[in-house]
């Protein structure tokens, strides 16, 4: 199942490979194609989705592949990664269909580099081992660098991409050096075998610092944020949708799975640290989303906000904690793609602009695209009933029961993005009609409207059942606890 | 059985004097034949269980280790590998040779290198395959002077270019001085000690230093002559205090030679130093730690500022140089396994790039080459000739910048498991800053391998078009023989991962067999 899952969108780009997009024909059968593997990929992972038992915390449908020397290929899932899994097969046909008609020139390659990026995101959710999850965490890196500078919209799109690559490069070598210290400490790198190792707590606090730079960097946390906005705004839609559900989930997945798996006393020992950083990355980012002029940089900088309340929830060493900061992260994952749909693909594609200033008064052509907006709108803001509440409900449930001082500062982040939120909703909406922009604009194509849809189902349904989610991440989480 | 393969050298090199009418095409597919046909045979002599703990021959002036054995099979492969970039010139250059020999005009006098180059190339090759299998201080100088003189006389072929010429010059006058202070060095050790011989040299050392309150004169000649030897042979890999020479001369000669000066060079150079290597002069062990770092910091930092893309490439080798030296300095049985594997993934990975730089050469500036056959002028030197290549020729643009990235260690790549191998064997020794400085300075360098990667994938609006009009008119410039290259190259550098175990077990069972040695 496993092995189906990684391999399908990478028969279905080498199905789209020997096309020439000459004609016409041949550029929609290309297009079909991606789209088909992506959703026959998606239509795998709710089978394994109904076959996961969530009555046991171990791997499950573990497939090995014994013959590589170097860390040895072994595929599992858990209550921690299944949904992650989900999460990106559900967003890759998102992904390919939002930029559907927009990309012309390449499209061969644009769509070939997708699948290929969905196998590595999949594969890093899957990786039962150390090496080989620091391999396809890097792996994605390349691919994304050039989608940006190739397929990017923005002038300064070198810059962004340059700056996404050495990040996390810079971060991430660090990993590389804590793996084989982690290495040396227990000459494993099997996930099942490290967390049966015990570790002193001073070569913990190493180690951890390492592995935390890395992920703080991806997530991104304050002092790092400053590649993540430039990279949204200037890469093309597509990329920004997979940044802001998948990739921006790595180092959530990371941190669970590595920090607080592994090293859990160097965890608890930093607790207040990450804590601190959190509500300093939840204000500043909350604060400067405030005075965004483009639209997609201010989406950029509230999913930081968010990102930084899954923090919170991550290290709060309780289950609601826990249990809140994965749901908020997959509500994040329905949410903020839904929002740059909105402004990056819908408004983008009818005005050409970005800039909040030139975009007013949409709601006299685009009444469907305007309610949407507004229902997405709220769900970011965290209003009840959408997951996201639930999620950053639990998350700051979770912190209080560790410092209700932290808890009270996570809580001004609703407030402030309840501000920016509706700031952007009310100025592109309503007012009078901008001069800046086309005599008429029409209302959501169907594309459009299936794709934000698509989005807005799982959000509110997940909203009011989350059990469907919970039900099969309780074992594993609670497994996670230190006490 | 490496005689019969010197011997079969020394015939085909006799031959181009015979017969001087023969096409340079020919000669260039000889000799890569011939180079395949030796690496075959040092792989055969692999398999000669008497060899494992190595056989002196030429009464001991030479020692065939199984490691030697299959160096030199990684020398003639690659050798054998460069002289494919050739032939396509050679279609263009040989009808004019064949009709127009008697009167030479100006113009062949530039195609006429190309039947020498063989057998140029293969002495050089010599030197180094025997630079490898030396035991003593004076067959090393010598098989280094041989090598090295093929490389002087390489970067000077094109006479007709200032550049190639006065590149040539300054690499034959500085190469002269390290070749200078190499002798003085195996004067000072000659004198003190009345060695040439390296295993007695060895023996004489160890008995030296396992008393260390009685160091005696004996000892400080000997470890003063070694660093000068060494010394010596730093500066002909172009590590970094003594890396001056290398970006000016990369740059100027013609991109084939440059290929062959970063490559062979430096594989024999290195090896030689693997097997000279001493832990217990702690001296030297200094040197090799002052230079490593110094390589890695220089060829990282001077790296970004350049324009022109061989300079570029040269400042990244001086920084590969560092990471090898580095593996070198730790000297333990993972160290030792990480170095071979670094010097076998540098070989693939610069070839490949070296390769596709050429091809992307041959298209980009296809009318001068077709026009004027002139070779150098169909060589890229800017970064900015490659601006927007993505968009006409896509497959070899992805090529490179898959080849960059393993440069730059991006992990699925072979170039990251190299510097992953190198880094986990400095940690298990406990070099922890050396370490992370070399991590620095591979994020930094990394940045300089995006510039070019992200000129690649900009877009030209103005140029491109036109280039897309030519595409459609001509044919491929490019022979079958060098895209295969370039294909299996990229695709062995992709797909590493997959399957390793190859690579990673011959270079396991090399390393043990040094330290089975010792």
């Amino acid at each position: 199942m496993i092995t189906l899952l990684i391999l399908i969108p990478i028969i279905g780009s080498l199905m789209i490979l020997p096309l020439q997009e000459d004609y016409l024909n041949n550029k929609n059968k290309i297009k079909t194609i991606a789209i088909t593997t992506s959703i026959i990929n998606f239509i795998v992972s709710i089978f394994l989705w109904l076959e996961f038992d969530s009555n046991t915390n171990q791997y499950q449908f573990v497939t090995e592949f014994d013959y590589l020397p170097i860390g040895h290929l072994i595929f599992g899932v858990d209550g921690i990664s299944l949904y992650f899994v989900l999460l990106t097969t559900f967003i890759t046909p998102v992904a390919i269909l939002s930029n559907y008609n927009n990309i012309n020139v390449n499209i061969k390659y644009f769509l070939v580099s997708l699948l290929i990026l969905e196998s590595l995101q999949l594969a890093l959710f899957l990786i039962l081992d150390l090496l080989l999850f620091y391999v396809f965490f890097e792996s994605v890196l390349p691919l994304f660098f050039i989608k940006i500078l190739v397929y990017g919209s923005g002038e300064s799109r070198d810059r962004s991409a340059n700056l996404l690559f050495l990040y996390t490069l810079f971060g991430s070598l660090f990993m590389a050096l804590a793996i084989v210290q982690l290495y040396s400490y227990t000459y494993t790198t099997d996930f099942q075998l490290l967390s049966l190792c015990d570790i002193s707590l001073e070569g913990q606090k190493l180690l951890w610092l390492a592995f935390f730079l890395a992920f703080a960097i991806k997530t991104p946390l304050w002092p790092f944020t400053g590649w993540l906005y430039r990279a949204h705004a200037d890469s093309p839609l597509a990329g920004s949708i997979l940044l802001a559900a998948t990739i921006l989930k790595f180092a959530t997945y990371g941190y669970i799975r590595i920090l607080i798996n592994f090293l859990p006393d160097a965890t608890n020992y930093f607790g207040p640290l990450v804590q601190t950083i959190a509500i300093v990355t939840l204000i500043y980012a909350s604060l400067s989303t405030i005075i965004q002029q483009d639209t997609k940089t201010l989406i950029a900088y509230s999913s930081i906000a968010h990102m930084s309340i899954v923090i919170l929830g991550l290290f709060s060493n309780n289950i609601q904690g826990i249990e809140g900061a994965i749901l908020l992260a997959l509500a994040h994952g329905f949410v903020s793609p839904a929002l740059f749909i909105c402004v990056g693909g819908i408004i983008y594609d009818r005005t050409g602009t970005r800039v909040i200033k030139y975009i007013r008064g949409l709601v006299t052509y685009m009444p469907i695209f305007t309610i949407l907006f507004f229902i997405f709108t709220l769900c970011n803001t965290g209003i009840p009933l959408s997951l996201n509440f639930l999620g950053e409900q639990l998350s700051l449930i979770g912190i209080w029961e560790v410092n209700p001082i932290i808890s009270a500062l996570g809580a001004t982040g609703i407030v402030l993005s309840a501000c920016y939120s509706i700031f952007l909703y009310n100025r592109i909406s309503y007012g009078k009609y901008s001069p800046h922009m086309n005599k008429v604009v029409l209302d959501l194509s169907r594309r459009e409207f299936i794709l934000l849809i698509t989005l807005l189902i799982p959000t509110i349904l997940l909203g009011i059942f989350p059990n469907l989610i919970l039900d099969s991440i309780h074992l594993s989480v609670s497994s996670l606890l230190f006490n | 059985m490496i005689f019969i393969s010197l011997l079969i050298l020394i015939v085909a090199i006799a031959t181009p004097s015979i017969r001087i009418n023969l096409s340079p095409n020919l000669f260039i597919r000889l000799s890569a034949i011939i180079f395949i046909y030796a690496g075959g045979i040092s792989f055969n002599t692999f398999y000669i269980h008497s060899i494992e703990s190595g056989v002196g021959i030429y009464s001991g002036l030479y020692q065939v280790t199984a490691i030697s054995q299959l160096i030199d099979m990684l020398i003639y492969l690659t050798g054998s590998l460069i002289l494919t970039a050739w032939p396509i010139f050679n279609k263009n250059s040989t009808l004019e040779i064949n009709y127009e020999t008697v009167n030479k005009t100006n113009e062949d006098r530039i195609m006429n290198p190309c039947t020498e180059y063989s057998l140029i190339v293969m002495f050089s090759t010599l030197g180094a395959s025997l630079l490898i299998s030396s035991a003593d201080l004076i067959s090393l100088y010598l098989s280094i002077e041989l090598q090295s003189f093929g490389v002087y006389i390489l970067s000077t072929l094109y006479r007709d270019s200032e550049s190639a010429t006065s590149a040539g010059l300054k690499y034959f006058l500085l190469g002269g001085l390290s070749s200078c202070l190499i002798l003085l060095g195996i004067a000072l050790i000659y004198s003190y000690s009345a060695i040439t011989n390296f295993e007695s040299l060895y023996t004489l050392i160890s008995v030296l230093y396992s008393d260390f309150n009685n160091l005696s004169d004996i000892s400080t000649g000997i470890v003063y002559g070694l660093l000068l030897i060494l010394i010596g042979l730093l500066f002909k890999i172009a590590a970094a205090p003594l890396h001056n020479w290398a970006p000016d001369v990369y740059d100027n000669s013609p991109t084939i030679v440059t290929i062959w000066l970063t490559i062979m060079p430096k594989i024999s150079i290195l090896f030689l130093i693997l097997e000279i290597i001493n832990d217990k002069i702690i001296e030297i062990k200094y040197l090799f730690l002052i230079s490593a770092l110094l390589s890695i910091i220089l060829g990282t930092i001077v790296g970004l500022s350049q324009i022109k893309i061989k300079r570029l490439l040269a400042y990244s080798t001086i920084s590969h140089i560092g990471f090898m030296l580095l593996a070198l300095v730790i000297n333990t049985i993972q160290s030792t396994e990480a170095f071979i594997f670094y010097i076998i993934q540098y070989t693939l990975t610069n070839l490949n790039t070296f390769l596709i730089l050429l091809a992307l050469g041959y298209t980009i500036n296809r009318k001068i080459l077709l026009k004027n056959n002139n070779l150098i002028n169909s060589d890229i030197t800017l970064i900015s000739q490659l601006k927007g290549q993505f968009f006409n020729n896509p497959l070899l643009s992805i090529s490179l910048s898959i080849c960059l990235f393993s440069m730059a260690g991006v992990p699925p790549l072979l170039g990251f498991f190299s510097k992953y191998f190198v880094l986990y064997s400095a940690i298990f020794s406990g070099y922890y800053l050396l370490s992370i400085i070399a991590i620095l300075g591979s994020v930094i360098s990394a940045s300089y391998y995006l510039k070019i990667i992200k000129i690649l994938y900009t877009e030209d609006t103005k140029e491109s078009n036109i280039d897309k009009v030519d595409n459609v008119n001509e044919e491929s410039v490019i022979s079958n023989l060098h895209s295969f290259l370039i294909a299996s190259l990229t695709l062995l550098i992709l797909l590493f991962l997959f399957k390793p175990t190859l690579i990673l077990n011959s270079v396991q069972l090399l390393s043990l067999s040094i330290f089975n040695d010792c």
